[in-house]
């Protein structure tokens, strides 16, 4: 045995001497000393997640599992969840709810694509301002996103009153449709899509288009053979954030939908804030983010066989 | 010169505060004398609510006490399930809402009564006003009122020829898809649960008509507020809404083009009040608030800010207000509720809402 093993220590390559089997050990340590280093980075985020997240998460799963002024049972039980499914309209609310998600996910998604590759392309000042306007909704918030198409909408407002007044159309009914809650989510949206895309896109290394050119790849083959595969993880990731955004989506559905196009959440704000309804509320919660996590989990595994490790 | 003694000067100062709370007693009470630095967190609605209160409220308040008013806003629900969520803890001292929310904040044990010999008040305040009785007996009130207003119809003159005479027009084929209603989670749905069912032929036992009824209805948006249907009464997709008149007031000062009617089996009284939060410190304070809310200087101040009845007998209005506030004669045209059976079945009737007559209003 070497200096610096001591007797029935574990040598490596079979016998190695003790000035290889040192560095080796150096390297585990250093290796433990990375993981100890990034614990402690992460340790404050993952506490404030903890607090701010899963306590609050807690407090609503102990509250849907209590009796409530609708359903006055004795103990915990799992009977507000069971009222929320077996009401038809509770359960359209549900399905309207991750409706409008995936919709907007689908919409969204490519029409990001497109200007997370065109914004590349475009330099200078026009790069910078096309950047400002497509993420413009992020600046100002979803609230003046959503008064803007208030004010834009209506059958006979200044969008569709001119075509009105001449005959072409008549009024069309969308404030208070889902289409209205849809056209606003797309809109706040895609500067999500757009920003996340446009990293992803940018990482792939330039020398594999000028490889595939060297073969004699046109534009829509490298867009195919590399673009598109190298961008799937990013597309996955947008698509998760898109979902779940849209999903969650509150003052959209709120203003736009209205109370007779009621989703998952609007229908919280209502048990909470008119009838007072908590553990009805928190039933509703969780069953939102149980949905949620089903459904980006199966858009996780859908996506799996095509993205290349 | 002889230097004042600690003894003496602390003696003159407190006389001194004692003649001034003396100065500003109101019929007998005396302004409970807190010093500056305290502040009295107000729970009220904001915009034009909180700046009528703060005008008109605040500096008599501070004049007599020494103390200053702090706002939180918002609508009423936030602002309820604020208290119950702080109900440990509350950060607000009154609150400001529907009588029925006083009558279940009571119920929840997040509002407490005031006493009525702290209210000097009290004995000129109209009857029909005082309509959130206390659960500890009669040398208590549950609430105070703050104002009246009635909910009605809004139309556009200039699109809506035939007259508006009755509740029931609104369900007139000519405003399907045109007219604006209380969401169902508005603070008048009882009442017009209640209403619609007597239109069918129903009553407060049988109110099963009136859920037939609503669902029969067409409208265009629901909503909370104006402001929820400002854009489309303008571009002209709604040409008509139920709405409180307050509201439809301000409209008309913003040259919208509207006017309203009271309908032919009464508008609907909506009495707003004042409840103490429960577990705050400053019960005397608190309760002076309450007292300055009825004074009838104050009663006038806020009803030509907010175009509200005053629910003070002795309130002195101009007459241009006077025509807009539903005081003196306009009483009659209204339909004053008792709100604490409202206060028990409204998340019953939330829900036959939702389950009854909102799958008809999304099916058009």
């Amino acid at each position: 045995m070497g200096k610096g093993l001591k007797a029935g220590e574990i040598t490596y390559g079979g016998g190695q001497s003790a000035a290889v089997a040192m560095p080796v050990r150096k390297g585990l340590r250093r290796k433990r000393q990375s993981l100890d280093a990034t614990a402690l980075l992460l340790a404050p985020c993952l506490a404030l997640l903890l607090l701010c997240l899963g306590l609050p998460l807690i407090v609503i799963l102990v509250s849907s599992f209590q009796p409530n002024v609708l359903l006055q049972r004795d103990g915990p039980g799992f009977y507000n969840y069971e009222y929320l499914v077996a009401q038809r309209y509770y359960v359209v609310v549900l399905v309207r709810s991750i409706r409008l998600a995936v919709l907007a996910t689908l919409v969204t998604l490519p029409l990001g694509y497109a200007a997370a590759m065109l914004l590349p392309r475009l330099s200078g000042r026009i790069g910078n301002l096309a950047t400002m306007g497509l993420t413009f909704p992020i600046l100002a918030g979803p609230l003046v996103v959503i008064l803007g198409w208030m004010a834009l909408l209506p059958g006979r407002g200044p969008l569709f009153g001119p075509l009105v007044a001449w005959g072409v159309i008549t009024p069309p009914r969308i404030i208070g449709t889902e289409t209205a809650v849809l056209i606003s989510l797309v809109h706040f949206l895609l500067p999500f899509a757009i920003l996340t895309l446009y990293t992803t896109i940018k990482q792939i290394p330039r020398e594999l288009y000028e490889a595939a050119e060297s073969l004699g790849a046109g534009s829509v083959r490298a867009f195919r053979d590399v673009t598109l595969p190298l961008s799937l993880p990013g597309v996955l990731s947008t698509a998760i954030i898109l979902f779940s955004l849209g999903a969650s989506s509150y003052i959209s559905p709120h203003y736009l939908g209205g109370a007779a196009e009621l989703t998952l959440t609007t229908l919280i704000a209502q048990f909470i804030l008119a009838t007072y309804n908590s553990p009805l509320a928190g039933a509703a919660a969780i069953l939102l983010l149980m949905v949620m996590l089903v459904s980006i989990v199966g858009l996780i595994l859908a996506f799996r066989p095509f993205i290349r490790p | 010169m002889k230097k004042l003694s600690r003894r003496k000067a602390l003696r003159f100062f407190g006389a001194a505060a004692a003649g001034t709370g003396t100065l500003f007693a109101r019929g007998g009470i005396a302004a409970p004398v807190v010093g500056k630095g305290t502040v009295l967190t107000v729970s009220t609605w904001g915009g034009v609510t909180q700046d009528a209160i703060a005008a008109h409220a605040g500096p008599e308040f501070t004049r007599a006490t020494g103390a200053t008013l702090a706002f939180d806003i918002g609508a009423q629900g936030p602002r309820y399930s604020k208290l119950l969520a702080q109900r440990a803890s509350p950060a607000s001292d009154v609150f400001f809402g529907s009588d029925e929310s006083l009558i279940s904040g009571l119920k929840a044990g997040i509002l407490t009564p005031a006493r009525r010999k702290s209210l000097s008040n009290l004995g000129d305040v109209e009857k029909w006003a005082l309509t959130v009785p206390s659960p500890d007996g009669d040398d208590t009130i549950g609430g105070v009122p703050y104002g009246l207003i009635a909910y009605v119809v809004g139309y556009n003159p200039d699109k809506v020829k035939a007259p508006i005479t009755s509740w029931n027009d609104l369900w007139r084929p000519e405003f399907a898809g045109k007219i604006f209603f209380a969401s169902p989670f508005h603070s008048m749905m009882p009442e017009l649960v209640l209403l619609a069912a007597e239109l069918a032929g129903g009553s407060m036992n049988n109110v099963d008509p009136g859920f037939k009824k609503l669902a029969e209805l067409r409208p265009a948006k629901l909503g909370f507020t104006w402001t929820d249907w400002a854009a489309l009464y303008q571009s002209g997709d709604i040409i008509a809404a139920t709405e409180f008149d307050c509201y439809l007031d301000v409209m008309k000062n913003q040259n919208y083009p509207i006017q309203y009617v009271v309908p032919k089996e009464k508008g609907l009284a909506c009495i707003d009040g004042v409840g103490i939060v429960k577990g705050r410190p400053n019960l005397e304070l608190a309760e002076f608030f309450l007292d300055t809310i009825l004074d009838a200087k104050v009663q006038a101040g806020l009803s030509q800010d907010l175009y509200q009845g005053p629910i003070n007998a002795k309130t002195d209005l101009p007459a241009e207000i006077k025509a807009k506030c539903n005081c003196g004669a306009n009483i009659a045209d209204l339909r004053f509720f008792d709100p604490a059976p409202f206060a028990a079945l409204r998340p019953h009737w939330s829900e036959r809402m939702n389950t009854e007559v909102l799958p008809n209003w999304s099916a058009r």
